[in-house]
């Protein structure tokens, strides 16, 4: 494959000192930087990586734990945790993926594993979402409710019905929009898949900030304010998305780092809080023991 | 205003709290004791602790009907436990 001009897909082709360079005005929007694909440092490769390693190994964990969970428990809104996380760690598999391809100058590849990263991530996003979704429909709860909950009307059976609806439109939205892209016009252009991305991202957006609202808003309740570390992991992968929506704008290698440190922070943060929940439930099973 | 269902894992763990409570306090666990701690009725009450006895989760004497929980018992509370507080951390 010969050599080609390429707009920037994946962030990390920003490390590339090539990359800040040149740049030139895209059709459509503003500045867009324009590198030649291929041949990428080894370091860059090496960091992604890293990168990479880190998220898949984090991600993993916390599907372990809700799964066991999951496991145990057998309820059913419980399953979306585990399988988003572990999409969402796939996901990062193609972004990887995307910078060999890119390195090797196989261009179709190179936007083929960022179209799959992206609908990945979005599905992950979709299915955490679609837990808090539906943790109010399981009818049977585990725990004793607040007060507080007790005064609240039952839900309506059309509020069942709007609940479904939006459940099967959140997790179809992320596959549903890619398909539909690439049915209206099969080849995207890099602007186009540019465009694409800035959509998807969007609803990641909206996704982790109705997930924010959803995990902050018992522990607010219940004045739990010990626990508030799973908000604010998830308060971090919406700062992620929002530095990708910056690179969009303009291809700023900082807010690529800044979007890669709030990820493994944010992901760190979380596999965190669910030890520190598990570890203090078993102190206190040790202190009731004695 | 009517109580909340509960879930039948609550039950099971309510259950096994009360044989230990129960056992702690009385040093041994009786039946009646542990339906009014749990507020069940006998006859559901039995039910779960015929399902508990047949997964090895109780031991249930033949003869006097004393209750005691299996390693397997004090375990599955351990597990709830860890369940709750995970739910709990997440805002689910």
């Amino acid at each position: 494959m010969t050599a080609q001009e390429s707009h920037i897909l994946n962030p990390f082709i920003l490390l590339h000192p090539s990359s800040a360079t040149t740049t030139t005005i895209g059709p459509h929007h503003a500045a867009y930087g324009i590198i030649t694909i291929g041949a990428l440092p080894t370091s860059v490769l090496l960091f992604s990586l890293v990168v990479t390693v880190a998220s898949i190994f984090l991600c993993s964990v916390i599907a372990i734990y809700f799964y066991r969970s999951y496991r145990f428990s057998g309820l059913g809104y419980l399953l979306g945790l585990p399988t988003g996380f572990i999409i969402i760690g796939a996901s990062s598999e193609f972004e990887y993926l995307g910078l060999v391809y890119y390195s090797v100058s196989n261009e179709s590849l190179y936007t083929l594993s960022f179209w799959v990263q992206l609908t990945l991530q979005s599905e992950g996003f979709a299915l955490i979402a679609l837990s808090y979704l539906l943790k109010d429909r399981a009818g049977e709860i585990l725990k004793p409710r607040l007060f507080l909950d007790h005064l609240r009307p039952p839900p309506t059976e059309l509020k069942d019905v709007l609940i479904s609806i939006l459940a099967l439109v959140v997790i179809s939205a992320p596959v549903m929009v890619t398909i539909s892209a690439l049915f209206v016009q099969p080849i995207l252009n890099d602007t186009e898949l540019k465009d694409l991305s800035l959509y998807t991202r969007m609803f990641d957006l909206i996704i982790l900030g109705y997930i924010f609202m959803k995990s902050i808003v018992p522990l607010v309740k219940s004045a739990n304010f010990k626990l508030l570390y799973v908000p604010a992991a998830f308060a971090l992968l919406w700062l992620e998305q929002y530095s990708l929506i910056i690179i969009y704008f303009d291809d700023n290698s900082a807010a690529f780092i800044g979007s890669i440190i709030v990820r493994l922070f944010g992901l760190a943060l979380f596999v965190y809080a669910i030890h520190y929940a598990i570890s203090n439930s078993r102190n206190k099973g040790l202190e009731v023991e004695r | 205003m009517r109580p909340e269902k509960r879930h039948k894992l609550q039950l099971f763990y309510e259950i096994l709290c009360a044989i230990e409570d129960d056992i702690v306090h009385n040093k041994v666990a009786r039946p009646t004791h542990i339906q009014h701690n749990c507020r069940l009725s006998y006859d559901k009450m039995m039910n779960h602790v015929i399902e508990l006895e047949r997964r090895y989760l109780i031991y249930r004497e033949k003869t006097s009907g004393l209750i005691s929980s299996t390693s397997k018992g004090k375990k599955f509370v351990k597990q709830y436990n860890e369940l709750i507080k995970l739910i709990e951390s997440i805002g689910l």
